[in-house]
């Protein structure tokens, strides 16, 4: 089935509200949509929800034999699926540019900023390595796929277990859950998507877009971060001119919002930690019977007013909350965890309206498709504190508008500092305060 | 009285009408032989004083002949236009289909415009064509629609617009004032004074979708707080 032709005049009103600083569904230009995670009975399995956009996300490994230039390195492969369930006018089996486009990002995002410890992966040098499958299935597509799919992705790695394996004779031998603990995934920092949309010729930005905006768009922006306010990967696709200072503007805000998906990843996996050690039931068919899982995730309006409040929703929730009496408690800390995006968002009342006011910024031109994708691996040192680490953010963008103008090489080869195991991670982020 | 019916279901009481008298069958029943089938599950519907029909909730548009829809036009293909409406095919609209339109003076549609027009063939077999005169050649209120929003809903919903005893438009008209062209094909055209109150507009309607008559007034008054607060 062909996609829906967009009209003119739906184009012309979603420029003209953008730039009132309207969005049709009611958030404001810098908020993004609320994300729900939920954990499958199996090991790294997970269902993430943005919004209305679903994707199922499942990591599988097997043995095999490493490639010759990196013998005691595992393998990881992401895999994006995207069917007529996620949208009719998808075709599955095919490979479209937007699953390239997805895949390629999230490559980008996860192999090459190396989060995962590839050596851990390695049983016998040059002959027997992990090989991890990361599988991305699209359910619905209603715009942002590529933040829901980093997201699903990293909580899908962080709940994977693989098992343990001895070696007796020279044969592998792989333990079964029961006669040993398999072994978790070890993430040196945790990376997450981030994406804008720009309208009004580079000069507006608006996070987390719908598929109308998506549409409507100038140009798509995507940032890969970790919650260190590292840069992983950084793409600019589309035809307008985009100012420096918007673009670090936008930087400063999808790190807050790394920031705060990855604590909540954590949390959410805490919480399905402490399920199973209690001995509870979990996976998707006890999200199903809680109602966590429900065919649409929200009430959802195509259009709607920022205030307005749908009869009935109120009752829906009490019902929910009085058939899950025996799991109060998790419950109410989920739904903490939900709330806090439209705190942060609150608390920041100023919308991403981001006029450039130098004359002199030196506008870099998006003239053809293969140089417009900036590329590269940035991790700065990033024991700094505080400001400096915004300031060091925002030369790793400068880095690489630089080299994009130049069109140097792709790869911008910076000092690499990464951690040696996940455990520091917490006295890490209370350094950086952001 | 309402009564729900599953597709293979027999409706008897149009089968003992029919001994009687002509009897139309609307959407979802379907005569076999001397017996009438439900073919869609869903509300089946009297009207006094021989029409019978089937209410079922549904996102796909069939085409039916006489239908007001909207659509977006494609492609210009030489004489005629090609317009999605949302149905299995597009539809095809001639451009002398046009009040006071000739072969010299046509009339200015480019693709991406968004139109009102109504079909006048609606086969299983056919492609779909639409026209945006009316019998006696005057546009009356069809044609290119220009500023405003399209936005997409159920088929039930734009019937229930149209229904009427509906009384959702006006008690929007309390509100604000506003245009509105809602096509059968689940599209509903909207303009306003401003943005905001298009998008009001649309928020009022999308939510009075599974709304009692009187929970419509409140949503709707409950915009107009929202809007003029």
């Amino acid at each position: 089935m062909k996609e829906t032709p967009i009209s003119t005049i739906e184009r012309n009103f979603v420029t003209q509200a953008v730039k009132h600083n309207l969005r049709l569904d009611g958030r404001k230009n810098d908020e993004f949509r609320k994300i729900t995670i939920n954990f499958g009975a199996d090991w790294g399995s997970a269902l993430v929800a943005l919004g209305e956009t679903k994707v199922l996300a499942q990591v599988s490994c097997e043995l095999g034999v490493p490639k010759a230039t990196r013998p005691n390195e595992g393998i990881i492969h992401i895999n994006v699926e995207l069917g007529q369930m996620a949208a009719p006018h998808f075709e599955s089996g095919r490979n479209s540019e937007l699953n390239v486009q997805i895949c390629r990002t999230l490559e980008r995002t996860f192999k090459d900023s190396r989060c995962v410890d590839l050596e851990s992966l390695c049983v016998t040098t040059e002959e027997r390595v992990w090989m991890l499958r990361i599988d991305l299935n699209v359910l619905n597509h209603e715009g942002n796929l590529i933040d829901c799919c980093s997201v699903a992705a990293l909580s899908a790695l962080l709940h994977f277990k693989r098992p343990d394996v001895s070696i007796i004779d020279n044969d592998v031998h792989i333990h079964s859950p029961a006669e040993k603990e398999p072994i978790p995934m070890v993430l040196h920092h945790y990376p997450v998507c981030a994406s804008y949309c720009l309208f009004d010729d580079g000069r507006l930005a608006i996070a987390d877009p719908s598929v109308l905006e998506e549409r409507v768009a100038d140009s798509a922006l995507v940032f890969g971060l970790n919650s260190f306010r590292e840069l992983c990967c950084l793409n600019l696709g589309g035809t307008t001119l985009t100012s420096s200072n918007l673009l670090l503007q936008c930087a400063t805000r999808a790190a807050r919002r790394a920031k705060f998906v990855v604590d909540y990843v954590k949390e959410v996996l805490e919480l399905d930690k402490l399920a199973r050690e209690e001995d509870r039931n979990s996976g998707f068919t006890e999200c199903v019977r809680l109602n966590k899982i429900t065919a649409l995730a929200e009430n959802r309006l195509s259009l709607r007013l920022r205030n307005f409040k749908l009869q009935g929703t109120d009752d829906l929730k009490d019902e929910t909350a009085m058939e899950t009496s025996g799991d109060e408690e998790v419950e109410s800390e989920e739904e903490d965890g939900t709330e806090k995006p439209q705190k942060i968002v609150s608390i920041d009342s100023k919308s991403a309206i981001l006029e450039s006011n130098q004359s002199n910024i030196k506008w870099v031109p998006d003239d053809d498709g293969v140089e417009s994708n900036i590329e590269s691996i940035c991790s700065e040192n990033v024991t700094e504190e505080g400001d400096e680490s915004e300031r060091s953010l925002s030369q790793q963008i400068e880095k690489q508008m630089q080299k994009h103008s130049k069109k140097e090489s792709k790869r911008a080869l910076s000092k690499k500092h990464l951690h040696d195991d996940a455990g520091s991670d917490s006295e890490e982020e209370a350094k950086v305060i952001l | 009285m309402t009564e729900i019916v599953l597709p293979g279901d027999r409706i008897s009481a149009a089968e003992e009408l029919a001994k009687l008298k002509k009897v139309i069958l609307g959407p979802g029943l379907r005569r076999e032989n001397e017996q009438v089938v439900v073919c869609k599950a869903g509300r089946l519907n009297y009207k006094e004083p021989n029409a019978y029909w089937i209410d079922s909730y549904q996102q796909r548009y069939v085409p039916v002949r006489g239908d007001a829809v909207i659509g977006v036009v494609t492609a210009k293909a030489g004489d005629i236009f090609r317009v999605d409406i949302g149905a299995h095919e597009q539809a095809s609209l001639s451009y002398l289909a046009f009040e006071s339109a000739t072969k010299k003076n046509r009339p200015d549609v480019n693709p991406g415009d968004v139109l009102y027009g109504r079909l006048i063939v609606a086969s299983r077999d056919l492609e779909p064509e639409l026209v945006c005169v009316n019998s006696i050649g005057k546009k009356g209120k069809l044609g290119v629609l220009t500023d405003g929003f399209v936005m997409n809903c159920s088929l039930n919903l734009a019937r229930m617009i149209l229904r009427e005893n509906c009384p959702l438009l006006r008690s929007l008209t309390k509100e604000m004032p506003y245009e509105i062209a809602v096509g059968l094909n689940g599209r509903i055209w909207l303009k306003a004074k401003s943005l905001r109150e298009t998008i009001a507009l649309g928020n009022a309607i999308l939510a009075a979708e599974n709304a009692s008559n009187e929970e419509m007034s409140k949503i709707c008054e409950n915009i107009g707080n929202i809007l003029f607060t």
